[in-house]
């Protein structure tokens, strides 16, 4: 039965993430290394928005990382300058992320790719702008605490906060592939094929990019609450250049349109850095070069390999020796 | 009176620098669709390399700046052979491979700074830096030199796009690249000529802000967003949008930095494009681009 | 296929009604003042030479381009500045001159593009509704799978947009367009790029789903086609109705004949 397949196919991969993602606390002693992997799983969330919003629907953001601060910072104000309780805090932040996006979606999304890029850039940039100067508001440069969670007096330790956003995280991957293995993602994938013809089959185009404008920019906040209560503080970097530069590169390596993409990604991007460290000085260099050859010889990311590498055969290997429509064909 | 003119003149010398990178994307643009985000990465090659070649190796000016221009060839060739030509092979988007410039921006940053080290530098000037009175407004022979320089460049670039044959298919590409390589002409050369000029103006631009800004491998990066903002400011059709574009940032920047905030100059800049983005989601003469569509 | 051989059977109640449609481009007037009417279960054509502002009318009437002057009424409801994404809703489906499929999306996926107006529209109201919009994607897939049987394409229907021949292309927008469950089918040049016995089979199509009830107007260059096919034609050239009636009539219109061949070919 179809409809069965897609709920396996939906949460059949994000089951068995969560199941290893589980273990993960067993096999890892350090918990520098229990952080990296957290790390994964924040980018890998932050990553989703921006395959759902570029990958699927085709439209260039590159200010993700401006929503990244703004729920961080969002969430941290509330909670020590405002002493809201976690619980409050959190949706609070997220429905500033959403409404800031809201707003400077709707002028933003009549523009196209390149000054669409420019308009997103210019959001982060103001962002992060913004956050290194307002000392008083913002903490400046050096940015600010971020208070322990805390649950009726118990600090959430660093490997229930590590399942906490694992769990986030397969719920996430959960959602994303609903989205896709149904009417939305098609109606989003046509955002990027077609819009005239999307429109004329009764797709509201204009209503669909800022859905998925405000999701993925929900999600990147809620990234960057995560980032921010992991590393116990929130600076501007949370909206500048490397962010950005990272998010390019998870999709490059993960691979764009893929559910799995965001995932497979960050964990290159999130550990092959610790590999390059003993590289010392050419790292950056090394970490140039791997992208560029990963924008060549696999355009596609890693999600592009997997289906090779599992022989699975998406298309019919042969075209039929005619393409007329034979005549008995049509039925009643 | 004399603080207008000293923010005016900051705001050109600026304008000078972002309207030459931003008429470089533009250039770069019309040619292939893509944005050269490593354009920033020419001017930064350029004032590293006249550390290099002035202070290290102790070259006599011409001779330097002769070396200077040949590297930041060298690396456009590097850029077009190495990068550009391979994934157009491949059937990569426009912007596939923008994000491929981008890539090797990080490369030729991380070749920076084994080289030159993450510090920044001082850099050997072209042009004396005395101090020179023009009316009521203090400036120097270097500072006048960008200015001179920059409208020396777009007068070029104007010879070039408007009186010669060549330049004809620079700008019909600019306008239909298909319909334009139907039409002969070879966009294998015009792409060339497109990233090579840019490189070109951009190593020059190095050469003469590099003594007023200083020298760091990271400075790459702002020049590449100011440009990419001035470019787009103008619309991306037109190089001499893009440059009109950077002066516009650069005095609007002076501006706000000499009456306002200077501490919030730069994020009231950024604002107030968005804001135009809003009313004219094809930058202030970007008509083409939407007729276009 | 009786509503095909007695025309006047198929009289009924006024499916499309444009009133006065003109449409202005700056000083160009490429649709001028253009009034027509199809009735339910018709075949209604329109034919002009190139230029005619066929197209045009078109976009009109599909809701693309909003008309300078008139009126253009669906099913009685004023529709002429209806937004384009409500037009599937009301019943009224198109296919393009050019196809425009989604690439990126399977055969199948692309003509359960056409089911959009029917489903949860949203993305919060989706996924609060989870269990109803799996059950209707295994519905969809069934009726996706059963339309693309009809114009033949079923063994096409995992298969990758870009690899389908243009002839394939135009019946998979055909299945498109009717997964939107119209009651008037819009078909600008839909046998263009086909070789004879395409354009053979889509007629015997057309004639098929004309039978079934569904209402159609067609802009075609192949007259033979058209005559075949259509109950009523209209003829536009320079942007103005010149000739309007049944195939017969049409073909005798000493103004056809001028539009199509020039001045000299009418006094012939």
């Amino acid at each position: 039965m179809k409809s069965l397949n897609t709920v396996r196919s939906m949460l059949a991969g994000p089951a068995l993430i969560l199941l290893v993602g589980a273990l993960v606390p067993l096999l890892v002693t350090s918990g520098f290394h229990l952080r990296l992997v957290s790390i994964i799983c924040i980018y890998t969330i932050l990553c989703t928005g921006f395959n759902l919003l570029y990958g699927y629907a085709g439209q260039i953001s590159m200010g993700q990382q401006g929503f990244f601060a703004l729920g961080a910072y969002a969430f941290t104000l509330l909670m020590s300058a405002g002493d809201w309780s976690f619980w409050s805090a959190l949706p609070a932040a997220l429905l500033i992320c959403a409404v800031v996006a809201l707003l400077i979606g709707i002028p933003l999304l009549r523009l196209r790719s390149h000054y669409l890029a420019m308009a997103t850039l210019c959001f982060g940039l103001v962002f992060a702008g913004i956050a290194s100067r307002w000392i008083e508001f913002t903490g400046g440069t050096a940015g600010m605490m971020v208070p322990s969670v805390k649950f009726s007096g118990h600090v959430v330790s660093r490997t229930e906060l590590y399942y906490a956003i694992l769990l986030i995280m397969v719920l996430v991957l959960v959602m994303q592939n609903f989205i896709v293995s149904t009417h939305m993602g098609r109606a989003l994938m046509s955002l990027r094929g077609d819009e005239t013809a999307a429109q004329s089959l009764g797709v509201n185009v204009t209503a669909w990019k800022l859905r998925i404008f405000i999701l993925s920019s929900v999600l990147a906040g809620l990234a960057g609450i995560a980032s921010a209560v992991v590393n116990r503080q929130v600076n501007p970097s949370f909206s500048e250049f490397p962010i950005l530069v990272s998010i390019l590169t998870i999709a490059v390596v993960g691979g764009l349109g893929t559910r799995y993409g965001a995932l497979l990604g960050a964990c290159v991007v999130v550990i092959a850095p610790q590999g390059l460290a003993t590289f010392g000085e050419s790292e950056t260099i090394i970490y140039g070069v791997c992208l560029l050859l990963f924008l060549m010889f696999m355009p596609h990311g890693l999600s592009g390999l997997i289906p090779k590498l599992f022989g699975r055969i998406r298309r019919k290997a042969v075209l039929p020796a005619h393409g007329v429509v034979k005549a008995g064909e049509i039925k009643p | 009176m004399e603080q207008i003119g000293v923010i005016l003149l900051a705001g050109l010398t600026n304008g000078s620098v972002y309207g030459l990178v931003g008429l470089s994307i533009s250039l770069i643009y019309g040619t292939n669709r893509v944005i050269n985000f490593a354009q920033g990465e020419f001017v930064m090659l350029g004032v590293m390399s006249a550390i290099l070649f002035m202070v290290t190796l102790h070259l006599p000016t011409w001779a330097a700046i002769g070396a200077i221009l040949v590297v930041v060839v060298l690396a456009a060739l590097i850029l077009e052979l190495g990068v550009y030509q391979p994934l157009m092979r491949r059937g990569a988007a426009p912007l596939t491979i923008m994000i491929g410039t981008l890539a090797a921006a990080i490369i030729a940053t991380g070749i920076a700074l084994l080289i030159w080290g993450p510090l920044q530098l001082a850099v050997p000037n072209v042009f004396s830096l005395q101090a020179l009175n023009l009316g009521p407004l203090m400036t120097n022979p270097q500072q006048l030199a960008i200015i001179g320089v920059f409208a020396g460049l777009l007068l070029l670039t104007w010879y070039l796009m408007y009186r010669t044959s060549f330049g004809l298919c620079i700008r019909a590409t600019g306008v239909n690249p298909r319909i334009a390589s139907l039409m002969g002409i070879r966009a294998d050369r015009v792409v060339r000529f497109g990233f090579v000029f840019s490189a070109l103006i951009s190593g020059v631009v190095g050469i003469l802000i590099g003594p007023l800004l200083g020298g760091q491998v990271g400075m790459g990066v702002t020049l590449t967003v100011k440009g990419f903002m001035a470019a787009i400011l103008g619309g991306l059709g037109s190089p001499f949008a893009a440059a009109a574009g950077g002066v516009m940032i650069a005095v609007v920047e002076a501006l706000v930095a000499g009456y306002g905030s200077s501490l919030y100059a730069e994020p009231i800049i950024f604002s107030l494009i968005l804001a135009i983005l809003f009313f004219r989601p094809y930058g202030l003469l970007g008509d083409f681009e939407a007729g276009r569509r | 296929m009786n509503a095909f051989k007695h025309p006047a059977a198929a009289a009924g109640d006024v499916m499309l009604d444009i009133k006065g449609a003109t449409m202005r481009f700056g000083g160009l007037v490429a649709v001028n003042d253009v009034s027509l009417q199809v009735c339910k279960g018709q075949v209604y054509g329109l034919l002009g030479p190139n230029g005619a502002g066929k197209s045009t009318l078109f976009n009109l009437v599909t809701g693309v381009l909003v008309p300078t002057a008139g009126r253009i009424e669906f099913a009685r409801q004023d529709v002429s500045t209806l937004a384009l994404h409500r037009r599937s809703a009301l019943g009224m489906a198109r296919t393009f001159q050019i196809v425009r499929v989604f690439h990126g999306m399977s055969v199948l996926d692309n003509v359960l593009m056409g089911f959009h107006h029917t489903l949860i529209d949203g993305l919060l109201p989706s996924m609060f509704m989870a269990g109803r919009v799996l059950r209707r994607e295994r519905q969809l897939r069934e009726e996706g799978m059963a339309l693309l049987a009809f114009v033949g394409l079923a063994e096409r229907a995992e298969d990758m947009v870009e690899h389908l021949p243009h002839g394939q292309l135009r019946l998979l927008e055909i299945a498109r367009a009717l997964a939107s469950g119209p009651s008037l089918l819009l078909l600008d040049e839909p046998a263009a790029g086909l070789n004879d016995q395409e354009t053979r089979n889509l007629g015997q199509l057309l004639r098929k789903l004309n039978a079934e009830g569904l209402s159609i107007v067609l802009v075609e260059h192949n007259i033979d086609f058209m005559m075949g096919l259509c109950h009523r034609l209209a003829v536009l050239d320079h942007g103005s109705k010149i000739a309007e009636g049944t195939p017969q009539q049409i073909q005798v219109d000493e103004n056809v004949i001028e539009a199509y061949l020039g001045r000299r070919a009418s006094h012939a």
